[in-house]
């Protein structure tokens, strides 16, 4: 096997490949990618056995083979190339990568212990513009769990009806739901997808304009430029997120939403060890207040000015979680609602109903 | 024993104020037609309630405190009989510890009614004698009354303050601890009840001035664990400091066994018991820790400790257990012989609870909340009827004595 193929071509490859390596030492085939060429592009292949990529690029083939080259090493050794051609060679000490002057030879693994690539026939298939679904992701992904004893909380929840995208994820702390319109999808599905794998598609998936989303029974697929990324679906039924948006409020107070993230973060310096921030609303006066203290460090106050309607009250919440909830609700004014010190409370667009960040308070003993 | 106080005072100085008949007090300060009256505060003559607490007119007729009802009722059928009022009696306890809290921040209240305070006098601080007669001035001006012991240590203040009831002041002067102590029976020392006192008369010691002459190791023999302890502070010698919980940076109970143990089972129960007296601890403080310690130590006295900081604060035995039997079993393995085990809490974060949204249907249907309801309706139940009163499936094959608990 031999083929030539341009520096940053064959670097777009590697990375995209290398979101599939496995960090486990134990498999070392799963450190590896799948290198094949034949006429005239190559195609690279990587897997942890949740995730399998598969992309690759036109290259100048001279002859077809297939090799398992170490994956980091390689893409490592790719990066640092000046920008020229470069070519890759199968010889009897390993994959030999030349580039100009410099030359490396890497030990290379066999290809017939490489995992075969999932076979994936989806029953449906949708089209979704890639800048709208990656800032669905980037504001719902906040709110995936990390706990794996709740694998169904580790996931997002993805939705497409007709002409609408919506995702939910929730750490059963918070939840958010974001929907958009969407043109052209071409069909409906629903699946549960594993955080990890849509936060890598929506990052690595931007560079085309389109892309292409698709389910079987047990895995989820999306298609993008030259790549084929499947993951496993998570089995479980999602939460039935519905019945925890409150009906009403109590308290409503619609304010600056850049104000707001500014003051909860230097609020926050106040809020250590997991320390809440206390949020007072007072309509009559028009204000929110801010407020966080902790133990042998110190205390913090802010007063924001606001449109506030309802009784006064005051909650506490988690400041993290709270900075999360507000920096990826992406309007200029925000709406918060409260029914109760012990309810969650609601952070969406001061209009409309298409991004819910729906937030559990702290109890304050 | 009562000395003028003209001499200065040599070494710490501790004062143990202790109210009189205090329940007792607050009802005749509230009524003043019952002053002078006997007075008996406690549950039902017609049921099984006992006597909390009686004026010094009724003990003129041989009522005392936790004597049941009915008994009671016969010995002085004309006491002025009511139901405690506790919220009455914390807001004078309240009224009383600022009264001592403006003599010295170094206060460590032990019950409603009682008080240690470390009045060291250093060079030229003021006589821990004076203070004491101040501070029973003060009281006395709240109409109310109380007994004080000014000694060296808190085991002999606190036998001081009994000394002379009600409305007395004993001094112990430093270096005459043994003199005092000597004559007074066992039963006087904090800690000695029914069941040692039995078997130290079996050996024939009833005073604490023959308390004072065994040797650590016939006491541990007699008593157990605690035994030289209980001799040292029968010689008068008590170097326990004043506990001061304000500002409190950690909670920790620790337990010496008795013999090395090496059984995975007992050391995990004995785990079990510290974490949940830890947990109680918090919960009675209303504070939450992160981070939790292990403490063991070796046969050959190597004492590693080893620590963990979780996400969430918790004050939960459910939650912090897990955590201390990981701590134990990453620094221990079965068969390894143990002297001693201690669990402590640190790092207290502002006392909340992160809610979750699934068990957000009612604060009271969190199985978290259910948890914490529990743990506070236990720690009630313990307050109230003693620490054995009630008892988790696993401690009760657990019959460990009381270990002192740690603040620093």
């Amino acid at each position: 096997m031999k083929f030539t193929v341009a520096r940053t071509e064959l670097l777009d490859a590697l990375s995209i490949a290398s979101k599939g390596l496995s960090s486990r030492t134990t498999l070392p085939i799963l450190g590896g990618m799948l290198v094949s060429a034949e006429q005239d592009s190559i195609t690279i292949q990587a897997t942890d056995l949740e995730i399998s990529i598969r992309t690759g690029c036109k290259a100048n083939v001279e002859s077809a083979g297939k090799i398992v080259v170490p994956g980091r090493l390689v893409t490592d050794i790719v990066r640092s190339l000046p920008e020229a051609a470069v070519t890759i060679e199968q010889q009897p000490t390993g994959a030999a990568v030349t580039c100009g002057q410099s030359s490396f030879v890497v030990r290379s693994l066999t290809p017939d212990d490489f995992p075969k690539f999932p076979d994936v026939t989806p029953s449906v298939m949708v089209s979704l513009p890639t800048d709208v679904f990656s800032n669905v992701v980037h504001q719902v992904s906040k709110a995936v769990s990390r706990d794996e004893t709740r694998p169904v909380l580790t996931g997002v929840l993805v939705v497409v009806e007709q002409d609408s995208l919506k995702m939910v994820a929730t750490d059963s702390y918070r939840l958010c739901v974001r929907e958009v319109s969407v043109e052209g999808s071409g069909g409906s599905l629903e699946a549960v997808v594993p955080g990890r794998a849509i936060e890598d598609v929506s990052r690595l998936a931007l560079s085309s304009e389109r892309m292409g989303l698709g389910v079987s029974e047990n895995q989820v697929v999306f298609t993008f430029g030259e790549t084929t990324f499947v993951s496993r679906r998570i089995e479980g039924s999602f939460p039935n997120y519905r019945q925890l948006l409150p009906q009403g409020y109590e308290t409503r107070v619609i304010i600056d939403r850049l104000e707001l993230i500014d003051a909860v973060k230097r609020v926050s310096l106040m809020a250590v060890h997991n320390s809440p921030i206390r949020v007072k609303i007072t309509p009559d006066e028009r204000v929110v207040t801010l407020t966080a203290q902790t133990q042998d460090i110190g205390e913090a106050r802010e007063d924001l000015e606001a449109d506030a309607a309802g009784s006064p009250i005051e909650i506490a919440f988690n400041h993290a979680y709270l900075a999360d909830g507000i920096s990826v609700a992406d309007s200029d004014k925000i709406a918060i609602e409260v029914v109760s010190p012990l309810k969650p409370g609601v952070i969406k667009p001061a209009e409309g109903d298409d991004f819910i960040y729906l937030l559990m308070p702290v109890r304050i003993g | 024993m009562q000395q003028g106080w003209d001499t200065p005072w040599a070494g710490r100085g501790i004062l143990h104020v202790d109210m009189d008949a205090f329940f007792a007090s607050v009802e005749q300060l509230d009524h003043p037609e019952w002053r002078g009256r006997p007075v008996i505060v406690g549950g039902d003559r017609a049921s099984r309630g006992v006597v909390s607490t009686c004026s010094y007119e009724a003990r003129a007729f041989g009522v005392r405190s936790a004597m049941p009802s009915s008994q009671a009722a016969r010995l002085c059928p004309q006491a002025v009989w009511v139901s405690p009022r506790f919220g009455r009696y914390a807001e004078l306890s309240g009224a009383v510890r600022e009264i001592l809290a403006r003599y010295t921040p170094d206060v460590e209240p032990t019950s409603i009614d009682e008080a240690y305070l470390d009045v060291t006098p250093g060079a030229s601080g003021p006589h821990p004698v004076s203070l004491a007669e101040a501070i029973q001035r003060e009281v006395d001006e709240l109409s109310l009354s109380c007994s004080i012991g000014v000694a060296t240590s808190k085991t002999v203040a606190k036998i001081a303050s009994d000394h002379d009831k009600p409305h007395g002041i004993t001094v112990v002067e430093p270096g005459r601890e043994r003199e005092f102590l000597a004559p007074l029976g066992v039963r006087a020392l904090p800690g000695i009840g029914a069941s040692t006192a039995a078997r130290l008369a079996q050996s024939h010691i009833r005073t604490i001035g023959q308390l004072a002459t065994l040797d650590h190791a016939t006491a541990f023999r007699l008593i157990g664990s605690w035994g030289p302890d209980l001799v040292d502070r029968a010689r008068g010698i008590d170097p326990r400091p004043v506990l001061v919980e304000r500002g409190v940076k950690s909670i920790s109970h620790e337990h010496t066994f008795s013999t090395d143990v090496r059984e995975r089972s007992e050391v995990e129960d004995a785990l079990r018991s510290l974490v949940a007296r830890v947990a109680a601890r918090l919960r009675k403080k209303d504070l939450v820790a992160r981070t939790f310690t292990v403490k063991l130590r070796y046969a050959d006295f190597s004492t590693p400790t080893v620590r963990r900081t979780v996400e969430m604060p918790t004050d939960l035995d459910e939650e912090m257990f897990p955590v201390a039997l990981e701590l134990l079993r990453s620094a221990w393995s079965p068969g390894t012989g143990l002297r001693l085990l201690g669990f402590g809490a640190s790092g207290f974060a502002d006392s909340g609870v992160q809610l979750d949204l699934f068990s957000a249907c009612g604060p009271d249907d969190d199985v978290r909340s259910r948890r914490a309801a529990l743990a506070r309706g236990v720690d009630a139940v313990r307050a109230r009827f003693g620490a054995g009163a009630v008892k988790r499936g696993a401690e009760m094959m657990d019959r460990r004595e009381d270990p002192g608990p740690h603040s620093e």
